[in-house]
């Protein structure tokens, strides 16, 4: 009999679940935002090299590697990567139409394959060298703080803002945010990995401005004709 | 370890093929960096991302001045020389690095990001290693900057005028990590970690020095006066 518990309260305090559990909550309100915007506009708006190494960290932890906070968010980890699998098998299928260099384009497919695979050797051999955390957030970190410095970099380019959802932005911020105030709690004395958290949450907080600023002459008034 | 001027000069306790193999290695990016300071001169353009740029500085000068190599003080002061090779780089980059940028509308914010990176990537560098996640030559930390290095090297190289990178920094940044990869191999055998990301960088590596030779042809059978 499996003795793994639904919730594991005997580690972390109700505080740090909760933490976590809405954080995950908003993660997943993120990628259900973004699988709209690609239902709406065909588009991905995640940078693809952040897609791979995301999916990448979800098959190390969703599938191979398990979490120490309980039955239920084993699952919840699953659950990000089955919404991922949509995202990965859009991006596959319709690629990347932010990848504005004509020359990277017969390479997308391949190199996003190996670029996946590649993350997942790398995130399986850190944790499997005791690197990680046991809830895989220092690797999780890696990924997520590689995602907003890339958003950042897409939103500075000519991407079209409207393709892009707010509702996505501000969910991984807060998504962001919450699991970092866990990682403060739980792991005071992991300097690199609350170095990830402040830097991620800088980043998205960036994101979030640009984003808006982006998207404000698009809403803006049009000027009365004379 | 921290830097100590009490470090012996070489660790004895690597064999002689490993500090030979380890040295060599040091060297062909001595060369490397040698060579694109002379592109910076006769091209004003910096071939290393910029991305890489402000990460290896910083990973040099944690490396360098606050953390010790544990293959001796050789190494370390090495490492000290490879920063300092590197701010002539790293000045050049805040003169030029806006060539990079495919939206030269975002080159306003070229100098404060590209500040802020240095930063960010020391503060980052230096608790990965008071974290013990890197090994006791900063293998670990350095092997993930030459990943996003060798990644962004091939993106830039397919968008940019081929004739401002150069043929022996590809053969030699490409020979200098492979010898360091074998010297990986055969000091951390234990650490796949860092045994995957010395394949990945190789993987990387071979596949920039292909796309090199493919563009340089490309660019060859275009007749004058053609653009590209």
């Amino acid at each position: 009999m499996n003795p793994e518990t639904l919730i594991n309260t005997a580690k972390y305090t109700p505080l740090e679940l909760v933490l976590f559990s809405v954080g995950g909550l908003f993660c997943v309100v993120c990628y259900v935002a973004v699988l709209r915007k690609i239902r709406q506009h065909g588009v991905v708006e995640i940078p693809a090299a952040a897609v791979a190494s995301n999916f990448a960290w979800e098959i190390t932890w969703g599938l191979l590697y398990r979490t120490d906070l309980g039955l239920l968010f084993v699952w919840g980890y699953r659950t990000w990567l089955v919404l991922d699998v949509f995202i990965f098998g859009y991006l596959f299928l319709i690629g990347a139409k932010h990848v504005k260099n004509q020359a990277l384009l017969p390479y997308f497919r391949p190199a996003l394959l190996v670029g996946c695979g590649c993350w997942v050797a790398i995130f399986y051999f850190f944790v499997q060298q005791g690197y990680d955390t046991t809830t895989g957030l220092t690797t999780g970190y890696v990924a997520t703080m590689i995602m907003s410095a890339l958003y950042l970099v897409m939103e500075l380019a000519d991407i079209t803002p409207g393709q892009y959802s707010a509702l996505a932005a501000w969910m991984r911020l807060l998504s962001n945010g919450l699991v970092s105030v866990f990682c403060f709690l739980v792991y005071p004395e992991l300097r690199f990995l609350l170095t990830l958290c402040v830097l991620t949450f800088v980043l998205d907080c960036l994101n979030l401005v640009q984003f808006r600023r982006r998207l404000t002459p698009l809403s803006a008034p049009a000027p009365a004709s004379t | 370890m921290l830097y100590s001027w009490n470090q012996p000069w070489i660790n004895h306790a690597y064999t002689n093929l490993q500090l030979t193999l380890f040295g060599v290695g040091c060297v062909g990016w001595v060369i490397a960096y040698y060579f694109v300071a002379r592109m910076i001169r006769r091209r004003q353009f910096v071939e290393i991302p910029w991305g890489a740029v402000v990460a290896n500085i910083a990973w040099e000068f944690v490396w360098g001045f606050i953390y010790g190599s544990d293959m001796g003080f050789l190494f370390t002061l090495g490492y000290a020389l490879w920063c300092i090779q590197d701010v002539f780089i790293a000045y050049s980059l805040f003169k030029y690095g806006r060539k990079q940028l495919v939206n030269r509308a975002v080159a306003t914010y070229f100098t404060p990001a590209a500040s802020c990176a240095i930063v960010a990537w020391g503060v980052m560098i230096y608790f990965f290693v008071e974290g013990h996640y890197d090994t006791g030559y900063g293998a670990n930390s350095g092997y993930i900057l030459n990943v996003m290095m060798s990644a962004l090297y091939i993106e830039l190289v397919l968008r940019h005028d081929i004739r401002d990178f150069s043929a022996v920094v590809a053969w030699s940044k490409g020979a200098g990590t492979a010898l360091l990869s074998v010297f990986n191999f055969m000091v951390k055998p234990d650490m796949p970690f860092l045994l995957t990301l010395c394949l990945v960088t190789l993987l990387l590596d071979i596949t920039y020095v292909a796309v090199f030779y493919a563009r340089r042809r490309a660019a060859a059978a275009v007749p004058a006066g053609v653009p590209a």
